[in-house]
């Protein structure tokens, strides 16, 4: 495990959906990048484009989305150049997703068996089905499943329980990039609480490289150690955990962390920010966020801040800090 | 101080089955006791499957219980005559947990608030819907009066959903999961025009909801909490005792299952849990019909076999009860230390 090197690299990416009303501009201009064997969030709120990047990553988009320009670069290679055929030999082996339990992601014509069984057949080739049995239900009991889940179809099995079945899913070919989309929203806490260890539990054994999305920002503080904003398709800051919620920078970070309802912060101080998050369809100029944000000058309505480095490894796009580079 | 609702050891059974099969029975709430007071916040806690709306409906009167007595501003709902009945349900309203379907997608706001209000209001109707809509803080009120829902955000549509809850002047509103389906930065916008509004009308107000952290942010300084479980309510009482004292496991389980935001703790939180609950449903032939047993004992570390006796609501301290047979014997509540509900006074 080669610690601190980068897995993966996405530069410039813009991303938008033609609809009948125009193009809604879903991730303009996003760069950054996922040192190997960390944890990423990317938080945002609905609409905020964070599904988008993950599904620019993957190669999942809808069909009337276009990638405008940019490159996404895994160990080098950009997987926005390959064609599908080259990307399914990095898919399961390299790169996993672990879609929404909540989606419907497992066939309900299926037993859970046989989701294994069928991935490994079309990815690397013919199993004996005893062989299989074997991996998937240690694969299970890794999850915290009994093998008896190998034979029930999806509709006997609980929301928490489809969730563990596709994170052992995404370990069948232990892969270096785990890519998770909101892994715990939708469930109970209880059931919340127990995915969020057994991801703990299963990082710490194999140490993958784990890139989520998640609107909670609490579950983003538990589990990443770093932490990307998303506000309105722009990247708004860039910074590790502890930084983030010790001393957000971006004004839109600070109305987010100040806005979080949990235990650990002091309930009697929490507020909203003002307004409304803006139409992607006719986004907002300069700064996406200036319609909402207390401290907007005449250059955030005009033009788009640049990547503002704070110190290495943490960034900002805020006008507010353009004086630290000078 | 009168009571607007009062439920007397209400019980709800559904029965599901085929036509000619076996027919099966299944308690939604069992023995439920409860009053709203004129003027009080109440959040009601509990996971899917709690009982939690099944409760909200019968306040509200879209349910009848099974059992148990339903009391609305002090007279039998059974013995309410029709037209009664009519005019005390309009005082009590319900927001719903999706203002995406609950708004009606071809009326404008000025429509959606004003048709309810020339039944319900005596006064200038157009004063009045720009009235509801500065209440709610959708302002400026005449930039909203020609939009449709489909122009506003999901916390715009709640908020207006909460202004053609107030059209019929109700003493007491439901709100089930208000804010499960609005965006974070904007859930605190939407919940403190509840609060705003119990404070300068003395407007009751019941809250729904699966998040103990939100239940307790609306009922902090003076609100009732209640937890429930399988169809029982498992705590009660004032809120801030509630949160700094929690004496049943459910309750203790409940906070530490809420995420904190500090990575250094997110393993001590997970590990606490595990005091209060077993991971694998203990098996136990119980639960049959009218059971009075505890319905946490499957996954209760503590069960012993008094608890399927029964449980009852018992007072442990003034404005504080509990439904657990085991409470001296659990260990001393020890808050973590991220913990640290409220340290500001609110003052809004």
């Amino acid at each position: 495990m080669s610690r601190g090197s980068e897995i993966l690299e996405v530069k410039k990416l813009s991303v938008v959906y033609l609809v009948r009303e125009g193009s809604i501009k879903a991730a303009s201009d996003i760069s950054f990048s996922v040192k190997e064997a960390s944890i990423t969030a990317i938080v945002g709120e609905s609409g905020s484009g964070k599904s988008t990047i993950i599904e620019a990553i993957t190669k999942t988009l809808p069909l009337n989305a276009r990638v405008l320009e940019g490159e996404v670069r895994y160990r080098g290679i950009d997987l926005l150049t390959l064609t599908d055929e080259e990307y399914r030999k990095l898919r399961w082996r390299e790169i996993a997703y672990v879609p929404q339990a909540a989606q419907s992601s497992l066939n309900p014509l299926q037993t859970v068996f046989e989701h294994f069984f069928e991935t490994w057949a079309d990815v690397i080739g013919f199993i004996q089905k005893e062989e299989m049995r074997v991996k998937a239900s240690e694969l299970l009991e890794n999850v915290g499943l009994s093998r008896g889940v190998l034979d029930a179809y999806p509709h006997q099995l609980s929301g928490g329980m489809k969730q563990r079945v596709l994170i052992a899913l995404s370990f069948l070919m232990n892969p270096k990039l785990l890519i998770m989309d909101e892994p715990v929203s939708a469930l109970d806490v209880v059931n919340q609480s127990q995915i969020l260890s057994l991801i703990l539990e299963l990082y710490r054994r194999y140490h993958p490289t784990i890139l989520l999305i998640t609107h909670d920002l609490p579950v983003a503080g538990e589990l990443a150690d770093t932490i990307a904003v998303m506000y309105a398709g722009h990247m708004v800051e860039f910074s590790s955990n502890k930084e983030f919620f010790e001393d957000p920078l971006h004004p839109y970070s600070k109305g987010l962390v100040r806005s979080m309802i949990t235990f650990s912060i002091d309930m009697g101080l929490v507020s909203s920010i003002p307004g409304e998050p803006p139409s992607l369809l006719t986004p907002p100029s300069g700064c996406r966020f200036h319609p909402r944000c207390a401290h907007a000058m005449d250059i955030c309505r005009k033009d788009v801040p640049p990547r503002i480095e704070i110190s290495p490894g943490r960034w900002v796009r805020c006008w507010l800090y353009a004086g630290d580079i000078k | 101080m009168s009571e607007i609702v009062k439920l007397e050891h209400v019980a709800k059974i559904f029965r599901r089955g085929r036509l000619w099969g076996s027919r099966e029975e299944i308690f939604a709430l069992r023995d439920v006791t409860l009053s709203v007071i004129e003027g009080e916040r109440i959040s009601i806690v509990g996971e899917s499957g709690s009982g939690k709306t099944t409760l909200a409906r019968i306040i509200a009167g879209f349910e009848k219980p099974t059992h148990g007595v339903v009391y609305w501003f002090g007279k039998k709902v059974d013995e309410l005559s029709r037209s009664e009945q009519t005019k005390l349900r309009a005082k009590i309203q319900y927001v719903h947990q999706d203002p995406y379907s609950s708004l009606n997608p071809s009326r404008t706001v000025y429509s959606i608030l004003a048709d309810p209000l020339r039944r319900h209001y005596d006064g200038d109707v157009n004063e009045r819907v720009v009235e509801l809509l500065k209440l709610v803080k959708l302002t400026p009120p005449e930039y909203f009066l020609n939009k449709y829902p489909y122009h506003l955000s999901g916390g715009m549509r709640q908020r207006l959903a909460i202004a053609r809850a107030l059209t019929a002047s109700p003493n007491l509103i439901i709100a089930d999961e208000p804010v499960s389906m609005i965006d974070m930065s904007l859930r605190v916008s939407v919940l403190d025009v509840f609060l705003d509004l119990n404070r300068r009308m003395n407007l009751a107000t019941v809250m729904i909801s699966h998040d103990i952290a939100l239940a307790y942010y609306f009922t902090m300084n003076g609100g009732r909490l209640c937890v429930m479980y399988g169809g029982r309510i498992l705590e009660e009482g004032e809120s801030d005792k509630l949160i700094t004292n929690p004496l049943h496991p459910y309750t203790r389980l409940l906070l530490l299952a809420t995420p904190q935001h500090q990575r250094e703790y997110a393993e001590l939180r997970l590990n606490e849990m595990k005091k209060y609950f077993l991971p694998e449903l203990r098996r136990i032939e119980l639960m049959e019909g009218g059971s009075q047993a505890c319905p946490y004992i499957a996954r209760c570390p503590f069960a012993v076999d008094k608890c399927r006796e029964g449980v009852e609501l018992k007072k442990v301290e003034p404005r504080h009860y509990v439904a657990c047979t085991r409470i001296d014997e659990l260990p001393s509540w020890i808050p973590l230390p991220w913990f640290r509900p409220k340290v500001t006074t609110w003052t809004g």
